[in-house]
């Protein structure tokens, strides 16, 4: 399980006079499930480009700092893997449900990457259950892949992400073009597929309501750099910060700020203050504590 | 007509021949319209395509596309009924030009033959995976996949070029006849309208390289799930396209 460290990494599109990634600093363990949002332009997707190697492999500009995969066997820039070879180790999904699948059938798009990377094709009909299974469409498996809704079709892509068994996986908006059910089913195998197998998480998403009770860590960015990160409950207290940047703070977190200035809770860094709820259910026990004043 | 050419899913004895095989069709058609100087050849090789286009059950899509090409077809016919010289003269125009018969055996013949060649690549395409044409470029002709992927991309945009140039030319024609720019600043007058296309069309080619790419593909030892292999109806396919080409150069 190889860890991620991203050293003072700098990034500049071609022809840009501002860079897209600015000194960024940030190791993530393996099994972490990391969590990025900010603004449009905030340079998500750069960061993650960098960590799959689409930059610097298919991206030009200019690259400074680098991202380092550490395994118990050593470290290795992934500027100096090829991207064919980074997909043992990486699996991505991206934001068009389109664009990313290259199959007319589910089946022969899980079997893809398995065929590319030279597994035997006696063991294919099993990992490709597999795969399905962890995604929760097994019963699409012959399914023609342009005839699925789009929740389908993202978790078309992350079973075929899935199926070389990568211990990182990369989902840029993975639930941007969903409606609420699809967004609600991929993020539901994402966090299956953290719990159970271990599997390294780093997702952007505008939708931090939903993430924030799934992940380990939420990261914000801003112009190119890291603003603020840490543990949601952490992150989630800095309500100026989000406001700053003009992210929305999820509701359950709202709830609890309020009450905060209303004084109907301690100052959220003296001693006995409550953690910050990231669910609704959480903030409602918080409240219902308020009332029955325990 | 569409911005571009797909790929249409269905299970038809057309669909399932291996690419290799489509794509030797495709340049079968080319090499027998070429040998074909007449119209009435063209019209039977134009409507053996619309018959395999039915048995591939994309005919409503062909004849769509057809239906755009008509036009460029038209402009064809009229532009060479206009300026062919040779032949008796039917209908005396100005400035010592006529309307000839050879005139518009050559429009014709021309228009007929855009049309056959466009038709067979489309047939082609809507009947063949990408990812499967990329597949057999790469593993049975040895074509760089960056390469396979331009090829296809190229193709879809035939229909599309093709009207653009002849509406472009069109446009010009009617502004003066002015030729003087020569055939190098007709070509760039082009680029403006074609440019977004391409580059639409070059960026979604990319992100499907980038979707291979990220899942391993250009690993050396690929294996396969299904064998893709052409089976023996597809070597009879070629067999036949070859005789095909060997009797009709022989017989035109
Ligand atoms: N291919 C590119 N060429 C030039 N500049 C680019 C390119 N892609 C992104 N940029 C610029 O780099 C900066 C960061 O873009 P990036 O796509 O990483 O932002 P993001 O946080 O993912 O935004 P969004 O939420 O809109 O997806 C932006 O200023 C953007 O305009
Ligand atoms: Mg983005």
């Amino acid at each position: 399980m190889p860890k991620i460290t991203i050293d003072n990494l700098s990034f500049a599109y071609p022809d840009t006079s501002t860079e897209a990634l600015k000194e960024i600093q940030l190791t993530i363990e393996p099994g972490e499930f990391v969590a990025i949002t900010g603004a449009t332009g905030a340079g998500k997707s750069t960061l993650l480009r960098c960590i799959n190697g689409i930059i610097p492999h298919f991206q030009p500009g200019t690259l400074q700092g680098a991202v380092y995969l550490e395994t118990s066997a050593g470290r290795s820039a992934v500027g100096r893997v090829s991207t064919p070879h980074l997909a043992r180790y990486i699996g991505s999904v991206f934001d068009d449900p389109e664009g990313q699948i290259v199959s007319p059938i589910v089946e022969e798009e899980i079997a893809f990457a398995l065929e590319n990377t030279g597994v035997d094709p006696t063991q294919m009909d099993e990992r490709i259950q597999h795969a399905l299974d962890d995604c929760g469409i097994a019963h699409l498996r012959q399914h023609p892949t342009n005839r699925l809704s789009g929740g389908q079709k993202q978790r078309v892509a992350i079973a075929a992400a899935l199926a070389l068994a990568p211990s990182i996986l990369i989902l840029d908006e993975p639930t941007s073009e969903l409606d609420p059910d699809g967004t609600e089913a991929v993020l539901h195998v994402l966090s299956e597929l953290h719990r159970q197998r271990g599997i390294t998480v780093i997702i952007v998403e505008q939708k931090i309501n939903l993430l924030a009770p799934l992940c380990d860590r939420l990261v914000l960015m801003d112009q190119g750099r890291i603003v603020l990160e840490g543990p949601p409950r952490q992150v989630l207290r800095q309500a100026d910060v989000f406001t700053q940047l003009g992210i929305e703070l999820p509701v359950p977190a709202r709830l609890m700020h309020a009450l905060v200035k209303e004084g109907a809770l301690p100052p959220l860094d003296s001693p006995g203050a409550p953690p910050v709820p990231l669910t609704v259910d959480e903030a409602y026990t918080l409240s219902q504590a308020l009332l029955t004043g325990s | 007509m569409s911005l571009s050419i797909e790929y249409i899913p269905a299970t038809s004895p057309v669909h399932k021949l291996h690419a290799l095989t489509k794509l030797a069709g495709a340049l079968t058609v080319l090499t027998l319209s070429m040998l074909m100087g007449t119209p009435v050849p063209l019209v039977i090789l134009q409507l053996a395509l619309l018959g395999i286009a039915a048995v591939a059950n994309v005919h409503q899509e062909l004849l769509g596309a057809m239906k755009g090409l008509l036009k460029v077809a038209v402009v064809l016919i009229v532009l060479q009924v206009l300026f062919y010289s040779e032949g008796t003269a039917l209908v005396p125009l100005f400035a010592g030009l006529a309307i000839t018969d050879q005139g518009i055996l050559f429009g014709v013949t021309m228009a007929l033959r855009m049309l056959v060649i466009v038709s067979s690549f489309l047939l082609f395409l809507m009947t063949t995976p990408t990812r499967s044409t990329v597949l057999s470029l790469v593993e049975y002709l040895k074509v760089p996949y960056d390469y396979a992927f331009l090829f296809i991309t190229a193709l879809r945009f035939i229909p599309t070029f093709i009207e653009e140039v002849h509406l472009i030319r069109q446009a010009q024609e009617a502004r003066a006849h002015d030729f003087s720019g020569g055939a190098f600043s007709r070509v760039r007058s082009l680029f403006p309208l074609a440019l977004p296309l391409v580059s639409i069309s070059l960026k979604r080619a990319e992100r499907m390289a980038m979707a291979m790419e990220t899942r391993g593909f250009g690993l050396p030892g690929r294996t396969h799930y299904r064998l893709e292999a052409p089976e023996a109806g597809d070597f009879l396919m070629m067999l036949l396209m070859v005789l095909a080409v060997v009797i009709i150069s022989l017989f035109l």
